[in-house]
């Protein structure tokens, strides 16, 4: 039998065991890290053999660094782009659909609703004379209310299909722009290994390196700016115009309807 | 055994734990001789030996209850951020009152131009879609900011 104390020994050294091999396997890849690097800084020191090669040396592998880190940025951040032009597209298409579905209600109601005037309205003809003239009355409506839903419908279209004009033109800027800034930062930093990898003198290559990114910043401000600047102010505009045409030509179309029946009712009843 | 040598020896057993399985075995024999009852056993023995026991219960649904509020919350988006753009207006406030069927010319011409101007107002707020243009703005500018070249 095994003695309890000798048991709880043994569960101890066994921890024990287990720790320091786990502390190691941390350990050892770190070290063997730092002991390659070592090596590496030593190799490529030897071989420029010079101070300025150092610098030069320190300045590519921050480069290498930062490129690593400014790519991660860059994927993240045309991600987030194509995430909100991608919900902006859902949010239209869910609008859309939501003001369709308005609209027809609203379209039946109008309809049921005049319906009940027209009958309302034939309920107090007297006379044949008025009983057609509230005939032509219904037709004069109607006529004017399938003009008005027509350019309605043309002027919600037109809206529509301007908007989304507007969103592909400032989507293929937004990709110009992108494109133009990513591909100046990669020549800069394919210049900036090369002139590296040639042993040029390291002030030199880091102010090349900064300006080529600060010229590939500007361009992009600069695109972005005219980016904002495709608006939608004409085409709220027109939408508004088409919209109020249709308003006043309905009403004028009403106003002539609603004379030429009361004309005939007051005729009828002159008589 | 007398009264005073019970409450002697009661007392000295005040400071006795007994174990999970003495518990338990108490408790089942008892309720063998009490035939038909709930049998509390193991709720009792858990109560006498594990205080901490409602704790342990209590902190993964507290825990479980809060993930579920969260993912509610984020999913039926009730922090409006004003970033919903998906939700039309409602403009039915803004709407004409439609005027009585009387079957008189003028109230049945009104009630046309009524329905035709609330069509007006209805459409309106599509104008507010204009601005769905500009809502990846922040997003454009940030790509602008991917890099900082005043780093070196």
């Amino acid at each position: 039998m095994v003695n309890p104390t000798m048991k709880t020994n043994f569960k101890r050294i066994y921890i024990g065991v287990l720790v320091v091999l786990l502390a190691l396997s941390f350990l050892l890849p770190v070290l063997s890290m730092a002991k390659n690097d070592n090596i590496d800084k030593n190799n490529k020191n030897s071989e420029n053999g010079s101070k300025n090669a150092g610098i030069n040396n320190a300045f590519c592998l921050r480069v290498e660094n930062w490129v690593e880190r400014v790519d991660q940025n860059l994927t993240r951040n045309q991600e987030k782009i194509a995430d909100k032009q991608e919900e902006r597209l859902q949010n239209m298409e869910e609008k859309k659909l939501q003001r369709e579905e308005k609209l027809a209600e609203h379209r039946e109601k109008w309809e049921q609703n005049r319906e009940e005037q027209y009958t309302k309205l034939e309920s107090k003809a007297q006379t044949d004379v008025q009983k057609q003239a509230i005939v032509e009355f219904k037709q004069a409506v109607e006529a004017a209310i399938s003009a008005r839903k027509e350019d309605v419908d043309a002027a919600i279209s037109a809206f529509r299909t301007g908007l989304d004009q507007l969103i592909n033109n400032r989507k293929t800027a937004t990709e110009n722009a992108k494109n133009a800034y990513r591909n100046t930062y990669q020549v800069a930093v394919q210049k900036a290994k090369d002139d590296c990898a040639a042993g040029v003198d390291a002030n030199q290559v880091r102010t090349t390196f900064m300006a080529a990114l600060k010229a590939g910043k500007d361009k992009y401000n600069s695109d972005r700016q005219a980016i904002e600047k495709i608006s939608t102010k004409t085409l709220v505009e027109t939408r508004q115009t088409a919209f109020k045409k249709a308003l006043d030509d309905f009403k004028a179309a009403m106003q002539a309807a609603k004379d030429k029946l009361r004309a005939a009712f007051l005729t009828t009843e002159e008589d | 055994m007398n009264e005073q040598d019970l409450e002697k020896n009661l007392s000295q057993l005040k400071n006795i734990r007994p174990s999970v399985k003495l518990v338990d075995k108490i408790i089942l024999d008892y309720n063998k001789s009490v035939k038909g009852r709930i049998s509390f056993n193991k709720l009792i023995s858990n109560q006498i030996h594990n205080p901490m026991t409602k704790w342990k219960i209590l902190i993964p649904v507290v825990a479980i209850a809060l993930v579920i509020v969260i993912f509610g919350i984020s999913e039926l988006n009730l922090f409006d951020n004003g970033d919903n753009l998906a939700k039309v207006q409602d403009v039915s406030k803004e709407m004409l009152p439609i005027p009585e069927t009387t079957g008189n010319i003028d109230d049945v011409v009104e009630a046309i131009l009524t329905f035709s101007e609330n069509e007006g107002i209805l459409m309106s707020e599509e104008i507010a879609d204009a601005n769905l243009l500009t809502a990846d703005s922040q997003e454009i500018n940030d790509f602008g900011q991917s890099y900082n070249e005043n780093e070196f």
